[in-house]
């Protein structure tokens, strides 16, 4: 075999392994991967586990696609903020639960983000696993996680410009594991000045290697239109549900991690 | 000699993959709002009963601290929104998720007209 033909065909697995390896990555439009009844059980599971522990604040991951197909070193794909809340439902009834405080790539144009509120009900229904973390911040950063909330500052936070692979140490891009991480910045240093929390997230946070290989990533930043490189260095960066528990624990921010696992 | 008819054959087959490619992504956060699949769980029949529909929610947590309890609460959640954390909280057995699309709520308005 020529040589011009062996890059080729090298060129031609790398490729091809690329697209199987990359494929599926929303949970969106997809199909729910649990009954009603199974997501309602596990998602008023995980409430009651944060209520009987006294939480008013929580932060909770979900794995939205198959576990086969995340990058080595990932648990989950999304992670949010719960805060213990009184709800007002359509009838004028008032019930206490947990609100989720997300960023979401935006469903119609994948390359931006918007801030949404929902429910563990939402929030898990398109999960692949039932499984998930219950991770209770200490009382004092509970706290100023609500006042950062209560106040709608939290807000201020966000940046539309979505990448998948957001390197959480510069503001080109946002993901949604990076605003969690900003509002837990912000509430700690008791700031919304981003380039403030950028420079603290460089200092203190230790980001998440994203293991793919070269090839791989030219072609998903080609392709995918919420895969961007311009924001990394050598190195892809970015952040992760586990990164962030890992950076709360070294600096001994977290109350307990409950894990929750109905997985059949 | 390089074979024409062999690199025409890869590069299909290469194109084809890349194309592939469009699909994923390599740390895809997995983050949108899974709107539709909710809509249609709150619809399932079996769901229903069980399901209520947010209008608003805002933290439970007592007056003089950082923010305000609607005055909508109750006595006992009023007690519970000035428990210190770490107290076991009340939780409702009723499945609470997010109100309809503006353009399902709209035509709920109609129908009430």
């Amino acid at each position: 075999m020529s040589k011009p033909l062996k890059i080729i065909v090298l060129l031609v697995v790398v490729g091809l392994y690329s697209s199987i390896s990359l494929a599926n990555s929303s949970q969106a439009d997809g199909e729910l991967q649990f009954s009603a009844e199974k997501l309602m059980r596990f998602a008023k599971r995980v409430e009651k586990v944060a209520a009987d522990n006294g939480a008013r604040v929580i932060i909770i991951p979900r794995l939205g696609r198959p576990r086969s197909k995340l990058p080595r070193g990932f648990e989950y794909t999304h992670t949010g903020i719960g805060v213990y809340s009184l709800i007002t439902t359509e009838s004028g009834e008032t019930v206490p639960g947990y609100r989720i405080h997300n960023l979401y790539q935006s469903n119609e144009q994948s390359d931006r983000s918007t801030t949404v509120d929902d429910f563990p009900f939402d929030f898990y229904a398109g999960v692949y696993e039932l499984k998930t973390a219950v991770l209770i911040p200490k009382p004092e950063l509970q706290q100023k996680l609500l006042k950062l909330i209560q106040s709608g500052d939290h807000l201020q936070l966000h940046n539309a410009n979505y990448s998948a692979i957001s390197n959480p140490y510069n503001t080109k891009y946002q993901n949604c594991n990076e605003y969690v991480l900003d509002i837990i910045n912000a509430a700690v240093y008791g700031t919304t000045d981003i380039a403030k929390l950028k420079q603290t997230s460089e200092t203190y946070f230790d980001a998440q290697p994203v293991v793919v290989g070269p090839l791989k990533m030219m072609f998903a930043s080609i392709f995918s239109p919420s895969i961007k490189v311009s924001d990394q260095s050598e190195d892809i960066i970015t952040t992760s549900y586990t990164s962030i528990k890992d950076y709360l624990y070294k600096y001994d921010l977290v109350d307990k991690e409950i894990i929750i696992n109905a997985q059949p | 000699m390089f074979n024409i008819k062999k690199l025409f054959i890869i590069g299909v087959l290469l194109f084809t993959g890349l194309s592939s490619a469009h699909a994923g992504a390599a740390s895809e956060n997995a983050s949108k709002a899974s709107k539709h699949s909710v809509n249609a769980v709150a619809h399932s029949a079996a769901a229903s009963a069980q399901v209520v529909a947010s209008v608003v929610a805002v933290p439970l947590i007592a007056v003089g601290s950082i923010g305000e309890v609607s005055k909508a609460a109750g006595n006992d959640l009023m007690k519970t929104a000035q428990t210190p954390i770490g107290t076991p909280l009340p939780i409702s057995d009723k499945t609470v998720t997010v109100g309809p699309a503006p353009n399902e709520a709209i035509k709920r308005g109609n129908d009430n007209e």
